[in-house]
């Protein structure tokens, strides 16, 4: 593993996180109960089904090891 | 040595990348949420689907509770997390067995899986102290220099 490809990718990552805390108020409105796949600070695909999801990524041709996949519910959620 | 987190929704997290030889998934993006609450870490369903590894490889540890759902923790082959430090290095974590929690039941279908947890076994293996102050947006995971 190369620690430049390493860090390239988290920080690819780190930017997907803070665009998604930026855009939740919006995200929540326009994907209310759908599970999201985030990539460079873009909405790629949704589904309410988390297997459907995977299933358009792949079609896609994306890795889902490598999107961020998030569930969007205007329910808060709290652990 | 520090990992910075964010603070998304009330809660902070952070991003790591999950590597086995084991697997065959490569380099795996893991968004964490750090837990002080959760005495367990694993990987949740989110982030589970993505890996597409086979329940065949991993074996049932125990049953446990969480936000009045049921979930199994199943336990994988051995696997490194790597995250990002402060000074934009990686530091690597070492998993015997890599943890991920499936759903038995849930109170209700429109309620989500439960995220990928750091927990306090994990801060404690690894002799990680979380400092966390929200209102001044400054939140990081510090681990002890040898």
């Amino acid at each position: 593993m190369q620690e430049a490809q390493i860090l390239k990718m988290l920080t690819t990552f780190d930017l997907d996180l803070e665009w998604f805390k930026e855009n939740l108020t919006s995200l929540k409105e326009n994907y209310d109960q759908n599970y999201v796949a985030i990539e460079n600070t873009e909405v790629i695909v949704h589904d309410k089904n988390i297997d459907n999801l995977i299933t358009k990524l792949k079609q896609l041709g994306k890795d889902p090891s490598k999107v961020f996949i998030q569930f969007v519910s205007k329910v808060k959620s709290i652990f | 040595m520090r990992i910075p987190l964010i603070l998304v929704d009330g809660t902070p997290r952070v991003n790591a990348i999950l590597f086995s030889n084991r697997y065959h998934f490569g380099l795996a993006r893991i968004t964490f949420v750090v837990d002080t609450g959760s005495n367990a870490t694993f990987i949740g369903e989110e982030d589970f689907a993505g890996l597409q590894i086979s329940m065949d490889t991993l074996h049932k540890e125990e049953a446990f509770k969480m936000a009045g759902s049921k979930y199994n923790l199943l336990l994988g082959k051995e696997g490194t997390l790597l995250f990002k430090t402060n000074e934009n290095k990686t530091t690597r974590i070492e998993l015997p067995n890599i943890p991920i929690a499936k759903t038995i039941s849930k109170k209700a279908l429109d309620i989500e899986g439960i995220p990928s947890i750091l927990g306090t076994d994990f801060l404690e293996k690894n002799k990680l102290t979380l400092y966390f102050n929200p209102s001044k947006d400054l939140m990081y995971l510090e681990k002890e220099e040898y």
